[in-house]
Order: structure tokens, then sequence, then C-alpha cells
């Protein structure tokens, strides 16, 4: 079976490691420069489509499109020295919340902190559950760039669905690579700064295959 | 709605913040082909442009370098939104009546060398609408008569590296 049982002490360190070397040697971008560019896309789809939700809904579907692709790649391939991001997943559901921080992590480095929560977990007696990820405050990488979107504009959309759609993506594909005893219901934002909350809030919901 | 003064400050603070490109050049052609699809090539072409163009003269609000001097602009253009000029030239060419800058960038932000991207000449012309926006800037403080950027290679074509040139009229 691929993965392993349960992230051990040893093998947390390496991946603490790891994310780091990781970060360190890929090629970057600037945040707000990638907060703005989703805008500007967006705002090019909403032209030509009529509406800020046939927009999103697009968009949203390409995101999953590129999410699969991305995992997939960082599953089989190597990312270092021979070792792939399959290395860093685990079967116990205990250990969502640190495989996600490291992901995020690895793709944010060290500005994790003035960003993002700590992960949280919440798993219910009856098999179902759900990860939280929340961004400190309103410093949300996605929606600090948007000020021209109003609640309106939004409807029944959730900007930050393209952050839920891609975590999500991510999290099916490698659940399912794992062979996962747990299946993936939703991933959406319920919480955001565009619609006056304090913060912005992804919830990725699953249920017990059994 | 959440405070403006507030968002501009999480605005700068995520100006000073990079995040692996990985994902972008994976989903840059996703935006191509989309546009193609549903505008043609030559619209494409002109709201991929717009797309680089908006998102420079935003940055552009934030971070405000306050210099004049196109080569550095650039340079520094490059080093804020890809945290490295260790790829990128900046060639100036003076000539009689016109300036030529030619910029090689040998690891293009946005041209990922192993996906093809059909349909589009220049796939990187988001890339002259962020150097269309640094003119724009630079022209707003020391005006320039009239200038053109476009792009003359590009990876994802099959060239070894993209260039962008930018012709000032004097």
């Amino acid at each position: 079976m691929p993965g392993v049982y349960k992230l051990g002490f040893f093998r947390k360190l390496l991946i603490g490691l790891g994310k780091r070397i990781y970060y360190r040697k890929a090629e970057k971008v600037n945040v707000l420069g990638v907060s703005l560019m989703i805008r500007a896309v967006l705002r090019q789809y909403q032209e030509v489509l009529g509406s800020l939700d046939k927009a999103m809904k697009i968009f949203q579907s390409q995101v999953a499109i590129t999410a699969d692709e991305v995992i997939t790649n960082l599953i089989y391939e190597p990312l270092m020295l021979g070792v792939s991001m399959s290395f860093a997943l685990s079967r116990a559901i205990q250990d969502g919340p640190f495989t996600i921080h490291a992901l995020i992590w690895g793709m944010i480095g060290k500005a994790y902190n003035k960003t993002f929560e700590y992960p949280l977990l919440e798993l219910n007696e009856d098999g179902t559950g759900k990860f939280i990820i929340r961004t400190k405050g309103k410093s949300c990488i996605l929606c600090s760039g948007v000020h021209d979107v109003t609640i309106e504009d939004l409807g029944d959309n959730d900007y930050g669905d393209i952050l839920a759609t891609l975590f999500g993506t991510i999290i099916r594909e490698a659940w399912k690579y794992l062979e996962s005893p747990y299946e993936l219901l939703e991933s959406k934002e319920t919480k955001c700064i565009l619609r006056g909350d304090p913060c912005c809030e992804i919830t990725i919901s699953f249920k017990s295959k059994y | 709605m959440s405070n403006l003064n507030d968002k501009r400050e999480i605005m700068k603070l995520h100006s000073k913040i990079y995040i692996g490109n990985l994902l972008i050049k994976m989903y840059y052609p996703n935006v191509i082909t989309f546009l193609i699809k549903n505008v043609g090539p030559d619209e494409a072409k002109q709201r991929i442009f717009r797309i680089g163009q908006e998102v420079g003269r935003e940055m552009l609000k934030i971070w405000d370098p306050k210099t004049t001097d196109i080569k550095k602009m650039i340079l520094k253009w490059y080093k804020l939104m890809w945290n490295s000029t260790k790829y990128v030239k900046v060639k100036k060419i003076k000539e009689k009546d016109r300036e030529i800058y030619r910029i090689i960038d040998k690891k293009c932000g946005v041209c990922d060398p192993e996906t093809t991207i059909e349909g589009l000449e220049m796939p990187c012309v988001s890339i002259d609408g962020y150097l269309d926006a640094c003119l724009e800037y630079i022209s707003a403080r020391t005006p320039l008569s009239s200038y053109k950027v476009q792009t003359i290679r590009s990876i994802a074509m099959g060239d070894p590296y993209c260039e962008h040139e930018i012709e000032i009229k004097r």
C-alpha cells in the first residue's frame, strides 16, 4: 500500500527540512502579483462570458484540472534527491493538518506564519470530519488584491473557492493515491473578508468510506 | 467590506512574499487556450496584454519604485515579480531617432518549455503588458514621446529564451 500508516517523528523532521529546501529551490513569483493576475484573468473571463458567476465557474474548473496535473507530478516525480511528495503522505487522518501545513509551507515559505493559521482537524465519532484552513485575519493571499468585487457581484459564488478547489483537488488525488479509507465530500470557502468576515476560511469536509 | 487602509497594508505585506511559480506556469496555457477559443487569437493577444498591464499598474501603485531609468526599472520589476534577475539581461541600443531596449529572459515566469501553446504566436505577451505599465509609470514622471512593446522570441514557441523589445521614439 502506498504512503505510510502514520508519520513518525523522524519522517516529520525530514518533511520539515524537505519543505524548506523545496521552497528555496523553487522558481518563485510575487504573491500580490498572483492575486492581481487572478483578478485580471477573471475580469477578462467575465467580459467574454458576460458574468462573474460564469467566469468563476470556468476558472475553478480549470484550477481543478491544473491542480490534478500538479499533484500527479508531485506524487510521482522526484522532487529532490530522488524523493517525491509521496514520502510526506500518510493514511492517518490525524496527520492531515501536518501534511496540509507542509504543502502550503512548501508553496509559500516562511510567510506561512504571517498569512495562515495552523490547519485544524475536526473528527467526529461517525467517521465524518473536516479540515479547516484559516487565514491570519485579513491577510488572505487571494482576496487582499481584490477591491472591485462587491457582495452583489459575488452572488452565490465564493471568491475563495478558487483556493478551496485547489486544496480539495490535491487532497482528493492524494487520498486516491493512498487508497485512503476517507473520501472527500466538499471543499468550500466558509468565510471571506470580501463578505465582511474577519478572516478567510476554507473547510474541507470528508467521511469514512466504511 | 474590509477597511481599505488595512487592505493596502496587507497588499504591501504581500508584495514582499513569494510563492512557487509551478501552478502559474501550469495554469497559464489554460487562460490562453480559453481566450483563443472564445475570442480568436488576435483579441486573445490583446486581452492577455491587458491582463499584464492591469497587474503592472496595480503593483506599481503599491510598489512606487520612484525611478525613471528604464533599464533599472525593468530589472527592479523582474526582481520584484520573480525575486530574481539572474536570468534576465537588458540591452540598450541607441540609434539616431530611437532607443531600443532588448529584454532577454532565459527563464520566463509564464512560459514552460515543456508546454506548447498553439494558436498564439507569442504566448508571453502578458510580460509586454507589465513592461507597458512600467513605461506608462515612467512617462507620467518623465514624458516619453511614443513607445512600443513587443515580444520577438518566446520559449513556449521553441526559442531558447524569451525576448521583449521596447522601442522609444525620440
